[in-house]
């Protein structure tokens, strides 16, 4: 064997060395529970492997009332609430990249990530919903109805709840307004969809059967939730349920015929998409006390949220259920956790 | 033979050294804090002296023998001092007196742990007694804008936890509980007083974490004086007296319209952040006292910098009448009224328009009885008291007829022992308070027990306190964003203790007082207000733990030359799951003050750190800390005439108090008093 040392070895090693960091294979996304703990201005960001290991990013402002949460592609949205503001959240780094400043008064309540570039933000007072570059931090408003508080999308259109409130209290049913993000203007055709029901719709989810389901919670008193199942593409309410009791809130598809609704009252409640039937209504719910959110991940573990008193600091709980709704483990979360969401980050 | 010789030569001496007289200089000082108590009066047989400004006095011919010294100052117990005289000697010694906590007539509830600042100084550290009073002691005085409420926190404590007395009279607002430092003004105080911890056992209701007692101006020469400074703020007073009474008026003109940064970038002008406010405070007395104090004040409710409400307005009228009288038996009743409307026609989006008024009447009446007490080389006073009280009130913002009655006894001695050049006090107090809606009374103690000697002085005290929601807390209507609590109960200090030490000592030409404090306890159901879900306020109650300390350092040096700093630690936290610090609570405050005071002039630089506070329960969206630096120069011209200017907040820091209120910066002011004797 030869000792002879020969100069243009070392330029070969770093070349394969170079050539190996360009086709190494990414690590794998890392799939995690999102929770907005309210009260305490944060977000719990939560690796659903590794419950143990996870952080809280505070979200910063003035006067903050965030309440809702969407991510995509490691960036989380949170609007601010009384604050005005949508934070743009890295979740990667754990820190809040900016803080886009919308209308003043805006209420910013309700958020649908569109793309990489674009979110929708809800302003409830203002009875507008801004389109924002979260790269850039422009913003671009639109009108819709009365108090929109809730935003999905799906089928390349922005579907806004309005939640038809007046000094908070219903003032009669809500009606979705449908918006074309391409254009930001509402949307050709049919660009409004009644919700018959008791107003203050503010949370939809899209079921694994492509159609948007719609929480309408009513004014919190005598049992008045009702869920809405709406077509998206022919923009019409197909369906409309009673039972569901008092003070429904967020809900979440498990990807197959299973639809989780949380409640304040009620705990959490199932509803199959397929049957249309209620699996679990008012009065059957899980006892899941201050349930004010669920979640569902890719390996099917349910969270259901639990706000904690929202006081003196005590924290709140995701209790992580199985598919037969038996408890596995609880997560400690930050104080009032009110909303969640599961989002992989790459 | 030599030793007969001297002993004949002494014995000479002696005779002809009794003719000669002895002079006697000496400082009359606060027990407590230590500085110097000018206008003092020092008795010697029928020679009296009147202490100047840095406390000192002199008598230039003292027959040798025993002498009694008897001292007395406005705000302060009367002490005496027996002295043995050598003759022809020329003797120094320091006279330390105690500042009263509360006047009730000529009987005085004395306790062994006030710190008390005079008029005087306090008119230098500000105005009113927001601005005078924040930083001292450790105490932080929380506002939301120039025309807003200014609330005292000592130690940490909820809004309603302290006491405000003047002369004797609670000045806490009937419905609110919180008493309004902006509303009061330092030239209308004679001496201001802080007693730390659970006092309730001697004061009642409000007492749960100091007590801070004002005596005011009720006597005295005419004055009239004005004041201007940034941001448009004007004041102009004026006060009329003679030895037996004294009113005072006042007109304010609070500061609006400063420049601040927007969250995202650019700036904009705060408006609706000032208003303007009339008050007269009038006292009388010889063998009654009358004591009475209005108040007219018509004020911007800004809102918040990120939902600010220029149409906000409230107006707020006041009235109060308190009558005391007596020596060995004590009477005194109060009657207060009060108005408040609160509008905004034009709210920013999302908000609802109002226009609520309030008003409110407050009947209290106390009874009380003292007599002189003493065994085995003990010596003191006791004193009983009964006190009653009903308020009511009508309007938008409370249940119809919201009405809350209290009663309370209680008992509280003070007891001195000498024994050789040291003085024991104890000073015991119970109290057992009933009200509306309690069938069982509640009771609170307290012990301070002080050693003191020639330098030094060490304090133990233990405390428990109780006192009942405020009206405001459990009567108010529901509305939107507010929610009430019926469930409330009353916040309790079940116990707390208290440890301090005093020490004076001489640094080559200087004196030095240290002072070193530290304590511990619990609050039960501390009453706090907290967003809860989807941000409805209501007032809950918490667990809280109450720990920490206080040092300060008090250097009198020549040439007129003063230093005193202070830091307080106060860690008051969540009890139970969460330990985090109770949101808007600085641990750490430090204060500092360089004082230089030759002969007509009067230069002080103070400053004042307010650590990190947090906006919500866990820690999180800290306040930053900030350094506010004042600079003010006082001249006085002849008896009558001073001038002021005072640069406040000099590093621009524009500290937050109350998130999304910012505080103007920089300011200045010049102020000019004539004062006819």
């Amino acid at each position: 064997m030869s000792s002879r040392h020969h100069p243009w070895l070392p330029l070969l090693a770093l070349a394969a060395v170079a050539c190996a960091d360009t086709t190494a294979p990414l690590p794998p996304a890392e799939e995690v529970l999102l929770v907005v703990n309210s009260t305490e201005a944060s977000l719990s960001v939560v690796p659903v492997e590794s419950p143990n290991t996870g952080i809280t990013i505070p979200l910063g402002g003035t006067t903050p009332t965030p309440v809702v949460v969407a991510a995509r592609n490691g960036i989380a949205l949170v609007p601010m609430g009384l604050d005005n503001s949508v934070a743009v959240v890295d979740l990667k780094a754990g820190t809040v990249l900016r803080t886009i400043q919308l209308t003043p008064g805006s209420g910013a309540t309700g958020v649908a990530i569109v793309s990489d570039t674009f979110a929708y933000v809800a302003n409830p007072n203002l009875n507008t919903v801004t389109r924002v570059n979260y790269r850039t931090g422009d913003t671009a408003s639109v009108d819709v109805g009365v108090y929109p508080q809730g935003i999905a999308f799906t089928r390349g259109k922005v579907f806004v709840l309005n939640g038809n409130l007046v000094n908070f209290v219903p003032d009669g049913p809500s009606w979705i307004s449908v918006v074309d993000p391409v254009t930001n203007q509402l949307a050709s055709g049919i660009d409004s969809i009644a919700l018959p029901g008791p107003g203050n719709a503010g949370f939809a989810d899209v079921g694994s059967d492509g159609l948007l389901y719609v929480i309408s919670t009513g004014d919190f008193a005598g049992g008045q939730g009702r869920l809405s199942i709406v077509d998206p593409v022919g923009r019409t309410e197909v369906a409309n349920f009673g039972g569901i009791g008092t003070g429904p809130g967020a809900l979440a598809a498990d990807g197959g015929e299973r639809l989780f609704i949380s409640s304040f009252s009620e705990g959490l409640m199932e509803f199959n998409t397929v049957t249309r039937t209620l699996v679990r209504g008012e009065g059957d719910g899980i006892d899941i006390p201050g349930n004010s959110a669920v979640e569902v991940d890719s390996k099917g573990r349910i969270y259901a949220i639990g706000t904690g008193p929202c006081q003196g600091g005590q924290p709140g709980t995701a209790h992580v259920l199985r598919a037969n709704l038996s408890e596995q483990d609880t997560i400690t979360l930050g104080e009032c956790a009110i909303f969640a969401a599961v989002t992989n980050i790459p | 033979m030599k030793v007969g010789l001297l002993l004949m030569a002494l014995a000479g001496a002696f005779p002809l050294a009794a003719q000669q007289p002895a002079r006697l200089a000496g400082t009359v000082v606060d027990s407590s804090s230590g500085r110097p108590v000018p206008g003092a009066e020092v008795f010697l047989g029928t020679e009296s002296r009147v202490t100047a400004r840095a406390g000192q006095f002199f008598f230039g011919s003292v027959e040798s023998g025993t002498i009694r010294l008897r001292v007395r100052a406005l705000g302060y117990r009367a002490g005496e001092r027996n002295l043995e005289i050598l003759p022809g000697s020329e003797q120094r010694i320091e006279l330390r007196i105690a500042g009263l906590a509360v006047e009730l007539d000529s009987v005085v509830i004395r306790t062994t742990a006030a710190t008390s600042l005079s008029g005087e100084e306090l008119e230098r550290r500000g105005s009113t007694l927001a601005a005078a009073l924040d930083g001292w002691e450790g105490i932080v005085v929380n506002r939301t804008g120039a025309g807003d409420e200014a609330i005292a926190q000592v130690r940490g404590s909820a809004a309603d936890e302290v006491l405000v007395l003047i002369d004797g009279f609670p000045a806490n607002n009937s419905f609110t509980g919180r008493a309004d430092l902006g509303r009061l003004y330092s030239r209308d105080v004679e001496r201001i007083s802080l007693e730390r911890g659970a006092q309730g056992a001697r004061y009642g209701s409000r007492a749960v974490a100091g007590v801070i007692s004002i005596q005011s101006r009720r006597s005295g020469g005419s004055l009239i004086g004005g004041r201007v400074g940034s941001f448009g703020s004007m004041e102009s007073h004026a006060a009329l007296g003679n030895q037996n009474g004294r009113i005072a008026f006042s007109m304010a003109e609070l500061a609006d319209g400063f420049e601040y940064a927007m969250p995202g970038g650019g700036s904009t002008s705060r408006e609706n952040a000032g208003g303007t406010v009339y008050a007269v405070n009038a006292r009388y007395g010889r063998k009654i006292d009358v004591a009475f104090r209005g108040s007219l004040a018509n004020r911007g409710l800004s809102g918040t910098i990120v939902n600010p409400t220029p149409a906000a307005r409230s107006e707020e009228r006041t009235a109060f009448l308190g009558i005391s009288t007596g020596d060995r038996l004590l009477a005194r009743a109060s009657m207060e009224w009060l108005s408040t409307r609160a509008r905004d026609s034009a709210p920013p989006p999302g908000f609802t328009a109002y226009d609520a008024t309030t008003t409110g009447v407050s009947g209290a009446g106390s009874i009380g009885f003292r007599q002189r007490m003493g065994f085995g080389g003990w010596n003191g006073e006791v004193r009983w008291t009964g006190d009653v009280r009903h308020d009511r009130f009508d309007g938008d913002a409370v249940v119809d007829g919201a009405h809350f009655s209290r009663v309370g006894v209680g008992a509280a001695a003070t007891l001195e022992h000498a024994v050789g050049s040291s003085t024991w006090n104890v000073s015991p107090a119970m109290r057992l308070d009933w009200w509306s809606g309690r069938e069982s009374p509640a009771p609170s103690a307290r012990v301070d027990v002080q050693w003191t000697n020639a330098r030094t002085s060490l304090t133990l005290s233990g405390g428990s306190s109780v006192t009942a929601p405020a009206l405001a807390d459990v009567l108010f209507r529901e509305s939107v964003g507010v929610a009430p609590n019926p469930d409330l109960r009353p916040e309790r200090v079940r116990f707390e203790v208290e440890g301090g030490i005093r020490q004076q000592v001489r640094l080559g030409p200087a004196n030095a007082t240290v002072r070193l404090t530290g304590f511990w306890g619990t609050v039960d159901d501390m009453i706090l207000w907290t967003p809860v879900l989807r941000f409805t306020w209501t007032p809950g109650n918490f667990d809280v733990s109450r720990r920490g300390g206080e040092a300060a350092l008090d250097l009198q040096l020549p040439a007129h030359l003063s230093i005193s700093a202070g830091t307080n630690l106060a860690v008051v936290t969540y009890r139970g799951v969460s330990n985090a610090q109770v949101r808007y609570r600085p641990r750490y405050t430090h204060t500092g003050e360089l004082r230089w005071a030759p002969a007509s002039w009067d230069f002080a630089l103070r400053w004042h750190y307010l650590g990190t506070r947090f906006t919500t329960n866990v820690g999180t969206n800290p306040l930053p800390a900030a350094d506010v630096v004042s600079l003010a120069v006082e001249r006085r011209l002849g008896r009558q005439l001073t001038l002021q200017a005072e640069v406040q907040d000099l590093l621009d820091e524009r500290t937050t108090y109350i998130a999304g209120y910012p505080t103007p910066g920089r300011a200045y002011h010049l102020s000019v008093n004539l004062e006819f004797p």
